[in-house]
């Protein structure tokens, strides 16, 4: 325990073994800025290699999904300009602000944890991503109620079912996205956080930020295109 | 919670909000005249703020060539086809 910090061994969790060993390491430290130096010129995944299987398809498939949609609007511009008009664009950018925030705090909660700078507030950092997120689906909520209400619907127009099935499918991610800041708070509470936790916490992390990625795109793409 | 923050995604965090609030500014607000430069802009905008994610908030710029030019080559490719059907559409 001696290669942790002081806040690590007497107000956070305990980091465990090889852990410890390796809080400058490849596993637990934030990797430096040279790229080619030293072990990091083979680089490290953050997270298993698998999430990146499923990160990468799923941004494959939502890029297929903007290409579509632009496609589409080429052929019916009139009525993707009218129907986007109808949008609150001033929700959509709340939204995004909300999810940077979040995606910084689940930065700092890694890095709490990983490099031991002060573990004990980590799970304060995903509490607060995890309230912004919730402040997104109530924005949401807020949004599709409005829209309904007005009688626009997925099957009023192309334009609304692609708002519907983008919107939708990302709402889905980030609720899934939600239970992962759950699990993420939940770890970065434990007494004793082993490395496999610190490995499971980066993909969860990584899982996180591709909801922000998607949303990034997302937000011009349906609100501000004309 | 300053030496948690003393990592180069805290400046990227700020860009990233500033750049939120230029693409809100110019595609919202009608910032440029011309439609199509506004929407070019803001697309670019949109797939820089996504680079930036994955790089500094993903850690992918310390990630082994192969997933970093996977990362790249989507960013590079959903800016071209989206911008390029955009504006030949």
């Amino acid at each position: 325990m001696s290669q942790t910090t002081e806040t690590s061994a007497s107000d956070g969790p305990e980091v465990s073994g090889s852990v410890a060993a390796a809080a400058r390491g490849p596993i637990a430290a934030e990797p430096t800025d040279g790229e080619g130096s030293g072990r990091w010129s083979v680089g490290h995944i953050p997270g298993e290699a698998g999430i990146w299987i499923f990160i990468l398809g799923d941004m494959t498939l939502y890029a297929a999904l903007f290409g579509s949609f632009i496609y589409d609007r080429s052929a019916h511009v009139e009525q993707f300009n009218t129907s986007s008009a109808t949008l609150h664009t001033a929700f959509g950018m709340v939204n995004t602000l909300l999810l940077l925030v979040s995606s910084i705090s689940v930065v700092y909660g890694i890095r709490s944890v990983r490099e031991g700078l002060n573990p004990k507030r980590a799970p304060l950092f995903f509490k607060l991503a995890f309230l912004c997120a919730l402040g997104f689906v109530v924005n949401k909520f807020f949004e599709y109620s409005d829209l309904l209400h007005n009688q626009l619907d997925p099957t009023e127009n192309t334009f609304y079912t692609y708002y519907y099935i983008l919107t939708g499918i990302h709402l889905t991610h980030l609720l899934a996205g939600m239970a992962v800041l759950v699990f993420l708070w939940k770890v970065a509470a434990k007494p004793k956080i082993a490395a496999p936790d610190i490995r499971a916490m980066e993909s969860g992390a990584s899982f996180w930020h591709v909801v922000d990625l998607l949303w990034i795109v997302l937000f011009p793409l349906l609100y501000l295109v004309s | 919670m300053f030496a948690t923050a003393k990592t180069a995604a805290t400046p990227v965090f700020a860009i990233l909000v500033i750049a939120t609030l230029i693409s809100y500014s110019v595609g919202a607000e009608h910032g440029v005249d011309n439609n199509r430069v506004a929407t070019v802009l803001v697309l670019t905008i949109a797939f820089a703020k996504a680079y930036m994610v994955g790089l500094y908030f993903q850690e992918l710029r310390h990630a082994p060539l192969w997933l970093r030019t996977l990362f790249r080559g989507w960013c590079l490719v959903g800016w071209t086809a989206v911008v390029g059907i955009y504006l030949l559409g």
